[in-house]
């Protein structure tokens, strides 16, 4: 590492770059004429560095990596140039793009349970991409071993598997080694472990980083989470609304962001070692390319904008040795954001007063077993779970861990195998017995906030119909309707002219504020917030995590939060429950529980939350 | 921890022991359904006798006099004395020796009838599937790649037309062209020999194709489209693998899946479902024979045909499924 570090220190002297990238604009042919997708994108990646391209959805950072590997989708066109060792990229034919993909510039695509062929087991997945094509079929099956022993994966049968008798965390580590079977110079990892589960996800990047250092390969990482680029990559490129606005040495940005939106992003990231008062969110959401055009892209979400940042889109500029920044206000307003961000870290959080309340959910000894008596799973073991009045109360867990599975016991989408859950003093351990009026006063009591706001509103009706039906299915005599529905969009942050919209007209964090009142419609006394923020972008998560934090101040809610995302949980809850394999492997307060984990399946879940600290990658296989 | 998430792994027995034993087990539990519903066709097949207007002496008698020495003659050879159920497991042992009775308008044994035509309609709907799966598949796929372009359009379009003709349009409409006005084709007959029956039934079995092309091109695009799109596609893209090996080993391995099922279900429509294309080309076949029988009201050939139906719609059921077991190792091995 310390090597590629010594030639990013200096870009100036550095010798001809790998790969680089100029003036690099996708378009994209509709019937109303082009569509910018990405403009003015330039960058540059030496041998063996390794760089992270940063950026939300819909900033054009995996766009722009298909332009470089030639895979753009039909319909979209790139313009600018990219040259690859000296040799120009854009306009190969696709005979020619075959003596480049593969054997100089490797691409590993986020979603490892899409990414190989499902009806091929492992040894063709590999044989197929490792070069020597010719040689024998014992020969070649010797060399996907070995391939798979680089990738960290030491048993060989695998290698007779299908990729779908593979965890994700398997998938993955088959695809890297797919990737780099002809042996690239430059390996482009989008996204690689944003599908995965927390603890597999630190794995896959140290593979990464290691696999990286051992052949002095080049990287390019794209990634969302800032952590993580500050933990991997020796420069990063923050990317919005389909530009630049932030070049730096990875170091040197954590250290101070010089560009409103990489200052916003950085203090949008909920941290794990301590809980702060309130997170510091971007107003709005993101903007298509198209909204943004013609100046500053950050303009609409920037306090500091001025008549000036609309005039015309800005250029990247050096602003200090080596850092390049979009902002035409740096200078002025740098004191201002390094201000913010002291602030933010130094303002203490006070908790609310923790008397005991009475209880109104609990679970006792819940049991749950799926499948036949031949093929028992165990998704349940012996869990206990209360939750008190106005109390936040939060979920721990991996996917498989029977959180999710808890939560549809306690709202009685699943029947408990064995146990009993009492849900506001009426007993459910059989949800088919109960009667009407118990069901009313159950539903009365909880409610359940999904995590994928975009299923889960019927988009046919408008939002007003939505939260309408809410409200008069739990209070039929309803007199003033739309009167309920404004006041539910004004407590969730939404202008009451929403009622008209439909979901498809609306984004994320607006769907999921949505999926919030609807649940508040029922004025329910616990919320069952089941990842509610993990399919939002991180600049709305941070709104909708505050959003939460309010509303329970407001109106004395109590929340079951469930998360795999310890940072999250740090934020709004007090008290937690980790589960590992459907048991409640450690409970106590979330203070207690973060800052002192004794199980060691929690010491294993906390190191694996991405902090921005280089050693955070260290320490694994 | 590292590739050790052991219990995510859950197969690991050796690699040609998985599948085949559990293919087998399907097969044989296929099977026993299989026979089950035999006996409960078999059954219903078996009722037409009764079910028919009149009573099943007359049925039986056709055209010929009716006089005691006949009527005690089939009544004996039908065992229509005995009780109901007895009658039915009478006819169903024969049945399963391939004695079906005699036919009324021949006085020829039913089985010696269906033998003389069975080949010409497996030929027929062999052939006729040959077609429509090859053609179907090639121009599915091909559209499918060409999405939006003219070739895609023009192939849509022609589904369109190809499902809502039916065969005894599309049949004298090829009968005209190229039998009557081109002299290219013969505009009926069977034939003799392997290549002559082959030319003499080219005509019916691309009238009997037309729609199950459609339909099979149909699904075919849907499923090829789709599979284009997956992340594997790109994957295998950026690994610079060759553009045939993905159109064939990626593309179009996955998106068969789907189609092969669908394809048994055409085969068996094609082999017994000829009754419009045999007697539009004059083809002397089962589904003729059909025809034939049931305006002479002739039972016994009706039963033996509704039989060999039943059992010819089971078995390329059984087939397809099979099949799809065999290309989709996802089902074979029980997705987790």
């Amino acid at each position: 590492m310390s090597a590629s570090a010594a030639v990013t220190a200096n870009p100036q002297t550095m010798t001809s770059p790998l790969l680089s990238v100029k003036r690099l604009r996708i378009e994209r042919r509709t019937a109303e004429g082009l569509q910018t997708l990405v403009s003015g994108v330039e960058l540059t990646v030496q041998p063996g560095e390794t760089i992270g391209i940063v950026g939300e959805s819909g900033s054009g950072k995996s766009i722009t990596t298909r332009a470089i590997t030639g895979l753009l989708p039909p319909g979209l066109t790139a313009t600018g140039e990219i040259r690859y060792a000296g040799r120009s990229l854009l306009g190969l034919r696709e005979r020619d793009w075959r003596t480049v993909r593969g054997t100089e510039l490797g691409l590993i695509l986020q979603d490892p349970f899409t990414m190989l062929n499902p009806i091929m087991r492992c040894e063709r997945i590999l044989g197929e991409s490792l070069r020597n094509g010719g040689t024998s079929w014992f020969a070649r099956r010797e060399e996907a071993i070995r391939r798979l022993a680089e990738v960290g994966i030491h048993d060989a049968s695998v290698i007779d598997r299908y990729p779908f008798q593979l965890s994700g965390g398997m998938r993955q580590r088959v695809a890297i080694a797919a990737a780099l079977a002809r042996d690239p110079s430059l390996l482009i990892a989008d996204e690689p472990s944003t599908a995965l589960d927390v603890t597999t996800q630190r794995e896959i990047l140290a593979l990464l980083r290691r696999i990286q250092v051992a052949r002095g390969m080049s990287l390019i990482l794209i990634t969302h989470d800032l952590r993580v680029a500050f933990a991997m990559c020796d420069r990063i490129y923050v990317m919005y609304a389909g530009s630049l606005v932030e070049v730096a040495p990875a170091d040197k940005l954590d250290a101070e962001p010089l560009h409103p939106y990489s200052n916003a992003l950085l203090l949008s990231e909920p941290p794990v070692d301590r809980r702060v008062a309130e997170l510091v969110a971007i107003p709005g959401s993101v903007p298509s390319p198209g909204e943004v055009a013609n100046k500053c892209v950050f303009v609409p979400r920037c306090q500091w904008a001025q008549s000036a940042c609309h005039q015309g889109s800005p250029l990247l500029r050096e602003v200090m040795p080596g850092r390049l920044s979009a902002c035409i206000r740096v200078d002025e307003i740098r004191g201002q954001m390094t201000a913010l961000r002291r602030q933010s870290a130094e303002a203490v959080f006070r908790p609310a007063d923790t008397t005991p309340r009475n209880q109104i959910l609990q679970a006792h000894g819940i049991q749950k077993v799926f499948g036949g008596q031949r093929h028992p799973v165990v998704a349940l073991d012996n869990v206990f779970l209360e939750v008190r009045e106005g109390e936040s109360v939060g979920l721990v867990g991996e996917s498989g861990s029977g959180k999710t599975t808890l939560s549809r016991v306690l709202v009685g989408l699943e029947h408990a195998t064995a146990g009993n859950v009492t849900v506001g003093g009426v007993n459910v351990a059989d949800w088919r017995k109960l009667n009407r009026k118990d069901l009313a006063t159950i539903r009365r009591t909880v409610q359940v906030v999904f995590q994928d706001p975009y299923s889960t509103l019927n988009p046919m009706r408008s939002i007003g119909w939505t939260l309408a039906e809410a409200i008069t299915t739990h209070k039929p005599d309803t007199r003033q309707v739309d009167r309920e529905v404004e006041g539910l969009l004004e407590a969730v942050g939404l202008p009451t002219s929403y009622a008209q919209r439909r979901p498809a007209a609306l984004s994320g964090g607006m769907r999921q504020r949505v999926a919030i009142a609807r649940a508040l419609a029922a004025r329910p006394r616990v919320l069952i917030c089941d990842e509610p923020v993990s399919a939002l972008d991180v600049s709305v998560q941070a709104q909708i995590l505050n959003l939460l934090n309010r509303l329970r101040a407001e109106r004395e809610i109590a929340y079951l939060f469930i998360t795999h995302d310890l940072s999250i949980v740090r934020q709004v809850t007090e008290r937690i429950y980790v589960m590992h394999r459907g048991r409640v492997v450690e409970s106590g307060t979330t203070d207690d529980v973060l800052n002192h984990p004794q199980d060691p399946y929690t010491v294993r879940l906390l190191a694996s939350a991405p902090t921005a600290e280089r050693d955070w990658l260290d320490g694994t296989r | 921890m590292g590739a050790g998430d052991g219990s995510a792994v859950v197969w690991a027995r050796p690699r040609w022991a998985i599948g085949g034993a559990s293919i087998r087990a399907y097969v044989a539990r296929r099977l026993v359904v299989l026979a089950v519903l035999l006996v409960a066709v078999s059954f219903a097949v078996f009722c037409l006798l009764y079910l028919a207007p009149g009573n099943p002496i007359d049925m039986l008698l056709g055209q010929r006099p009716r006089t005691p020495a006949t009527v005690s003659a089939l009544t004996r050879q039908y065992n229509l004395d005995k009780p109901f159920f007895e009658q039915y497991w009478l006819w169903a042992w024969r049945a399963l020796h391939l004695d079906f009775g005699t036919s009324i308008q021949t006085s020829l044994p039913v089985a010696t009838e269906i033998k003389a035509r069975l080949p010409t309609s497996l030929f027929l709907g062999c052939y006729a599937f040959g077609l429509a799966t090859m053609t179907g598949i090639g121009l599915g796929v091909q559209a499918a790649v060409r999405r939006g372009t003219l070739v895609d359009r023009f192939v849509v379009s022609a589904v369109v037309i190809g499902l809502s003709t039916p065969v005894f349009v599309s049949g004298v409409g090829l009968l005209y062209v190229f039998a009557i006005q081109l002299h290219w084709l013969p505009a009926f007959g069977k034939g003799n020999g392997f290549f002559d029956e082959l030319w003499h039934l080219t005509l019916p079995a691309i009238a009997l194709a037309v729609p199950s092309t459609a339909y099979i091109l149909k699904h075919a695009r849907a499923a090829m489209l789709g599979v284009l799109e997956q992340d594997y596609i790109v994957f295998a893209r950026a690994r610079g693998l060759s553009p045939w090996r993905i159109l064939f080993s990626y593309a179009l391995r996955n998106a068969l899946i789907p189609v092969v099922t669908m394809c048994g279900l055409v085969l068996s429509s094609l082999i017994v479902g000829a009754v419009l294309t045999e007697m539009t080309f004059s083809v002397q076949g089962i589904g003729h024979l059909l025809v034939q029988s049931a305006l002479a009201k002739d039972i016994a050939v009706i039963q033996c045909v509704s039989l060999l139906v039943a059992v010819s719609v089971m078995a390329t059921n059984l087939l397809a499924d099979v099949l799809y077991l065999l290309v989709d190792p996802r089902i074979r091995l029980g997705r987790r």
